[in-house]
């Protein structure tokens, strides 16, 4: 893995202002979340116990990590298709499926040193209600929801394996799983029937554990029940995508869509 | 076990792509292999030619195990490839054509060392053998330099060096001089004939230069639709030259292997380099001023290529 990250890293680097542009995108996002949350202060808004500002840091950091882990394995696999290089790491002695995977390393740890930081101003401006109890539930939340997230990635990439396309899937899945996972705003306060999509987003139940573990508003046995339905899409999501994705590299040697684009 | 590559019954069809409106399907499925049959020994060095869509790259791709057959068997070094299993990556290297298949913003040592750390063995084995292989393909002095600011024939062999790392004893090349000058052609044939030679590699090359394939192989192999259309071994080292001569010097004398036009002002001549720079000599010694010397294709091979399918 370490090759993969060296390799994105120097290539990451080698255009001017890329990572400085990163950290002004981080900086702009914290500023207006700060703004937003002092708009809003005072005002009560349903299911946000602790404060918007803290609330919805967390809900960015998630964001930010679940829709990186959906596009990273479509996204790198389609530029190595794109350039060609796909052909070639197939040939290569490290396992196809790990090699996307290990693609897909250096947009995550990209991204989440930025989500560290926004959770660390969450934890800065929330209520500091957390106890000792929460950690072990934050590791739990934290392993499943990447394994929930890399097994939807993997979903993404195979749509990019058999149809070359896999980017309008991830931009919607991504785009949903943003608006109506509880990321910026509470389920409570979407209009009618909307109230319940959230249900339906996996998003939802892992920002509702971090944000119960973070911020120590949800008391750690209630949050029992979101780390089981983290845990069982994780359980469900993962072995299918990877089932998902290794028919699909059969499919594309099958069809000669491994150098297609 | 005394063959590198054995092929059987290999059969592939792609089927029909989407139309330009991707629901509009779309034709008949492609046939690209019909049932080929080959075998290539140890070491040996075999040119794959025919026209576009001969099946030559699919032929390749399957023996690198990126494309599934549909039918036939292929064993490598005795052992039956059944998938994309262990021996393909430690015994077979692969250079595709496509310069851009290279890590464009990172230098030439840092791709090799990418690729190479793939294997496993740490950054530290995986510079010494970018180092290697940068040394075989005389890259070493641009080793530091970006690949994006490299001549397209540094980059050319730059892929022979990915494909020779880890050392493997079956070199599979699509067109490995591309769009390279006739100079940049004859170096990276040279760099070929020397690690051939040096390296006891097996050598499977798809060209469409038939003085290539004269240059590099011991062996051409004509695909055609799909099938193995002839063979025709290129071990000889005689080959076919043609010479004109200036009307104004005097006329060819009669010599060994020299056949005269009827009009006495062409010549064609067989026999090996060495030979011909004798008869050249032979030939000014007797006052022919002699023009225009051309190497001509392999009779054999030229005439399978221009046989109807």
């Amino acid at each position: 893995m370490l090759a993969f990250l060296r390799r994105d890293f120097l290539i990451d680097a080698s255009y001017p202002w890329s990572l400085a542009s990163q950290a002004v995108t981080l900086v702009g996002k914290i500023l207006l979340w700060f703004l937003a949350a002092g708009i809003l202060a005072g005002r009560p808004i349903p299911g946000v116990a602790s404060g918007y500002l803290p609330w919805v840091l967390i809900g960015t950091a998630g964001a930010m990590l679940f829709s990186t882990a959906l596009s990273a394995f479509a996204s790198r696999l389609r530029q190595e298709q794109f350039s060609g290089t796909l052909e070639i790491l197939f040939t290569s002695n490290t396992p196809f499926v790990r090699a996307v995977l290990y693609s897909s390393a250096y947009d995550l740890a990209r991204v989440t040193p930025q989500a560290l930081i926004l959770i660390g101003l969450a934890w800065w401006t929330g209520p500091h209600r957390a106890v000792a109890g929460h950690l072990p539930l934050l590791a739990a939340f934290t392993v499943l929801a990447f394994a929930l997230f890399a097994g939807l990635g993997l979903l993404a990439a195979a749509a990019v394996l058999a149809w070359q396309r896999g980017d309008p899937l991830v931009t919607l899945v991504s785009g949903a799983a943003t608006l109506f996972g509880t990321a910026y705003i509470p389920a409570e306060v979407l209009p009618g029937p909307l109230a319940h999509l959230p249900q339906l987003v996996p998003l939802t139940p892992t920002l509702a554990g971090l944000r119960g573990c973070i911020l120590g508003t949800t008391a750690p046995a209630e949050l029992l029940p979101a780390l089981a339905i983290v845990g069982l899409e994780a359980a469900v999501l993962l072995p299918v995508g990877l089932t998902v994705f290794n028919r699909s590299v059969e499919h594309a040697r099958r069809s000669g869509g491994l150098s297609r684009y | 076990m005394s063959a590198a590559v054995e092929v059987a019954g290999l059969a592939k069809s792609f089927p029909p792509g989407p139309g330009v409106l991707p629901w509009r399907r779309r034709g008949q499925p492609v046939a690209a292999l019909r049932g080929v049959d080959l075998r290539i020994r140890l070491a040996e060095s075999v040119a794959l030619l025919g026209p576009n869509g001969a099946g030559k790259t699919t032929l390749l791709k399957i023996l690198c195990s990126v494309l599934l057959p549909d039918a036939g068997q292929v064993s490598l070094f005795g052992t039956p490839l059944v998938d994309r299993d262990g021996l393909v990556r430690r015994l077979v290297g692969y250079v595709n054509s496509d310069e851009r298949s290279l890590y464009w913003r990172l230098s030439a040592r840092e791709n090799l060392a990418f690729f190479s750390a793939l294997s496993g063995g740490g950054r530290a084995r995986a510079l010494r053998e970018a180092d290697r292989v940068l040394e075989l393909v005389e890259l070493a002095a641009h080793a530091e330099r970006r690949v994006m600011n490299l001549s397209t024939g540094m980059r050319q062999r730059l892929c022979l060096a990915r494909g020779l790392l880890g050392s493997p004893r079956l070199l599979l090349l699509d067109e490995p001089t591309r769009s390279l000058d006739p100079t940049a052609t004859r170096s990276l044939e040279r760099e070929l004939r020397r690690m051939t030679e040096t390296l006891d590699l097996t050598l499977l090359f798809v060209t469409h230069s038939l003085e290539q394939a004269r240059r590099l192989a011991t062996r051409a192999v004509v695909l055609r639709q799909g099938r193995v259309a002839g063979e025709v071994s290129l071990d000889d080292e005689r080959h076919t030259w043609r010479l004109g001569r200036d009307p104004a010097a005097a006329p060819f004398p009669v010599a060994d292997h020299l056949t005269v036009a009827a009009d006495g002002q062409s010549a064609v001549f067989s026999g090996t380099p060495a030979e011909v720079a004798g008869l050249l000599a032979e030939l000014h010694a007797a006052g022919v001023t002699t023009t225009d010397l051309a190497e001509l294709p392999h009779p054999a091979l030229d005439a399978l290529l221009r046989s109807p399918a």
